[in-house]
């Protein structure tokens, strides 16, 4: 049974204030812990220092994905000037051998996440001949003597500094308190202990929101304006997502600081067991995730893919022996159908699949071991969240994975469309796809269709991101029900 | 009213930190709880607070079974302590109107800076952090704080210890004046002087048991002293009652 405030007794002993003073209904206390807090985290050093870390990294971020994104869409468009001016003038017989690229362009929304869109290939050139393999790589190579240097974006932000800023912010609120003697203080007010957490974790979640969403906004407006990275409806969205995950993962972080700072006794110990949670949750784990998947699911090596291929050749050879690699001249061929080289373009056509399948097992394997690489550093909050966000705007390698699988179909269509050209030759062989075999009309500008990537859409993503999400909002509920056990145990000193 | 009822503590080690002590102090009353370090003063205290369950027995505030209603019991009863602090990057005013919300009082500026002249703090403090105040004024913004929580009862855990003797002397006037608006004041302390002169009742703790109360009439005509001494010295047996000796 809860009895009323003591308002009578207490107005009995001093009549001259208490008459005077009346009861604050409207005012929580949790509004006022937590203006309280505020006010105090306001006028230090390390807030003011962990705020403009915050901003200062996330300008750094439309800064750099800017650069990168107008130099990638240069070198991009660059590689598609080269390819037109090799298209003009050219026959249908030509096109069989010319490679023909099909780029990925760059992610407009790697300022938000472009973990790996930045190194991996966005250019897949394939030639309609089987004698030409594919070629895969990136226009953009830089200095590989550089060390490999790691994407400043907003996720980098917040996987990497928020959590940083959090546990700075965050290392002493309790066990600080208790040390100096206010913890004591405050319990002895009629203020149950979940409101006294919710309004420390609501002023330290506040304060590191705050220059979160600011810099956001400078970052964005930075971004937009300045370094041009086009930003359509669809991308406002996901930019909306990765935001609030920021937000949440803000919330996560200030909690897993409180939740140490109650169990510690002294604010060194806190802050030690904090910096072994960063270096371990932001550092370590995503460092040693890529070393688990290479050692669970190890891709083959390109020698190794090279052997194989080569093996299936010499078996193709040797099934056809004395059938195929019989190329003679048009006029020659003319006289009896073109009867050869309709079998070993069979032929060869066959040892392309065979070669193509390869090439995809390898390929797939190593976007299964990236899978692998990122669900081992899902075990940590930090990485989690880097995830979430790949996978709600669409980057990481599912994107990567989805530009091959667009560009292997382009082959197809390019081929349709080549045959069309060549039907209409009555003199042409119409044997696909080796040079001298094909029509020798030259091909009209614009007769080839162009190769557009289509981005996930954001449906899929959200799909593919649910049990990331419900790991993280599963650890996020632990870490509040740790956060209420230990603040309810707490020792007051 | 503070009461406590065969109050027991034992912590997980084994350790019997209070053994059923018993008091009350009534409305306009000090109580003084002497002991020297470790013999359950503050556990006591931390008793009556709620901070800790106790293993037997019943600590009241105002009527009110503190382990079965803390929040209730809570908002009867002020703390002040030695080792209380205030957060030293907020001014004096800012650290009263805070503590003064908690309580849910809304007090305007002006009620905050009467409690704080009530207390004996000069106005040039008022807008200064706390970290620039002495013990002194720390120990009074507590008093100050106390009183603006308007609670019939007050729990003090050596509300001197630390004081220079002027300071120490300007907060047991202020004791005396909250004495003198009725409320139940229990104060642990170690200094037998200040004992004596603001005690309406005196109790002895020794390794955890009540070892000796007595009136301050009764001490009237003892020494307190040496009764303290002689049971810090293992003298009487710990919850032997000594008569005391009337002329």
């Amino acid at each position: 049974m809860t009895r009323p405030a003591p308002a009578a007794s207490a107005a009995a002993g001093e009549p001259a204030r208490s008459s005077r003073l009346s009861r604050a209904p409207d005012r929580s206390p949790v509004f006022s812990i937590f203006v309280n807090q505020v006010r105090r985290l306001a006028g230090s050093w390390r807030y003011h220092a962990t705020a403009w870390l915050l901003i200062a990294t996330m300008m750094a971020a439309a800064v750099t994905a800017g650069a990168s994104y107008r130099s990638t869409a240069l070198e991009q468009a660059a590689v598609m000037d080269s390819h037109r001016r090799e298209l003009a003038g050219a026959t249908v017989d030509q096109l069989a051998e010319m490679l023909q690229p099909a780029i990925k362009p760059p992610l407009r929304l790697t300022l938000l996440v472009n973990q790996g869109q930045v190194s991996t290939p966005d250019v897949y050139s394939q030639a309609l001949s089987p004698w030409i393999p594919p070629e895969i790589h990136r226009t953009q190579a830089g200095n590989h003597l550089l060390p490999i240097q790691e994407p400043i974006d907003w996720m980098f932000v917040i996987r990497v500094v928020l959590p940083l800023c959090a546990f700075i912010l965050g290392y002493d609120a309790v066990c600080g308190e208790r040390r100096s003697g206010t913890l004591k203080l405050l319990l002895s007010y009629p203020v149950p202990r979940s409101k006294v957490l919710a309004g420390r974790f609501l002023a330290l979640w506040s304060c590191l929101a705050a220059p979160l969403l600011l810099g956001a906004l400078l970052s964005l407006l930075v971004a937009i304006g300045p370094s041009g990275l086009p930003q359509s409806a669809d991308d406002v969205a996901r930019v909306g997502l990765v935001v609030l995950l920021g937000l949440w993962s803000t919330a996560f972080f200030v909690l897993l600081a409180l939740l140490v700072s109650a169990l510690s006794r002294e604010d060194s110990t806190s802050l030690s067991l904090l910096a072994w949670l960063w270096v371990t949750a932001a550092i370590a784990v995503p460092a040693m995730s890529g070393l688990l998947a290479h050692r669970l699911l190890p891709v083959a090596s390109d020698g190794e893919v090279a052997q194989r291929l080569e093996i299936v050749a010499q078996r193709i050879a040797h099934e056809y022996a004395g059938r195929a690699g019989n190329w003679r001249k048009r006029e020659w061929a003319r006289a009896d159908g073109f009867a050869w080289e309709r079998v070993s373009a069979q032929v060869e056509e066959r040892r392309l699949a065979l070669q193509d399948e390869i090439r995809r097992e390898a390929l797939a394997r190593k976007l299964a071991q990236a899978e692998l690489q990122r669900q081992i550093a899902a075990v940590s909050p930090a990485p989690l969240a880097e995830v979430l966000a790949e996978l709600l705007t669409g980057s990481g390698p599912q994107r990567d994975e989805s530009f091959i699988a667009q560009a292997r179909a382009f082959r197809a269509t390019l081929a349709e469309r080549v045959r069309e050209l060549d039907a209409v030759d009555s003199e042409s062989p119409h044997i696909l796809f080796f040079s001298g075999y094909l029509s020798q009309r030259p091909v009209a500008v614009g007769a080839l269709p162009g190769f557009v990537f289509h981005e996930r859409p954001i449906g899929l993503g959200f799909a593919a991101a649910r049990p990331y999400l419900t790991a993280f909002a599963l650890e996020t509920v632990a870490v509040v029900l740790a956060c209420l056990l230990a603040f309810a145990k707490q020792d007051t000193g | 009213m503070i009461e406590a009822v065969d109050l027991s503590k034992r912590y997980p080690n084994g350790k019997l930190a209070l053994d059923a002590l018993n008091l009350r102090v009534g409305p306009g009353e000090i109580y003084c709880l002497l002991g020297a370090k470790g013999a359950g003063k503050t556990t006591a205290i931390n008793l009556f607070l709620g901070f800790l369950q106790p293993t037997a027995g019943r600590a009241r505030i105002d009527g009110i079974d503190v382990a079965q209603e803390p929040l209730a019991a809570k908002a009867r009863v002020a703390y002040l302590a030695a080792t209380t602090a205030f957060y030293h990057r907020l001014t004096v005013l800012q650290n009263l109107k805070f503590f003064a919300r908690l309580s849910g009082r809304q007090a305007s500026r002006h009620d905050l800076e009467m409690a704080l002249r009530e207390v004996g703090l000069p106005e040039s403090v008022f807008n200064q952090r706390v970290s620039e105040l002495g013990p002194g004024g720390v120990r009074k913004l507590g008093l100050a704080a106390a009183r603006m929580k308007g609670a019939p009862a007050l729990l003090l855990d050596e509300p001197l210890s630390g004081l220079d003797p002027k300071a120490a002397a300007e907060v047991v006037e202020l004791l005396e004046q909250v004495r003198e608006q009725g409320k139940a004041l229990l104060i642990t302390m170690q200094d037998l002087f200040w004992a004596r002169q603001l005690a309406d009742r005196v109790g002895i703790l020794q390794e955890g048991r009540q070892a000796l109360t007595r009136t301050r009439d009764e001490l009237r005509y003892e020494n307190l002293e040496k009764l303290y001494l002689d049971y810090m010295r293992g003298g009487p047996q710990p919850g032997e009652r000594t008569e005391p000796v009337r002329p």
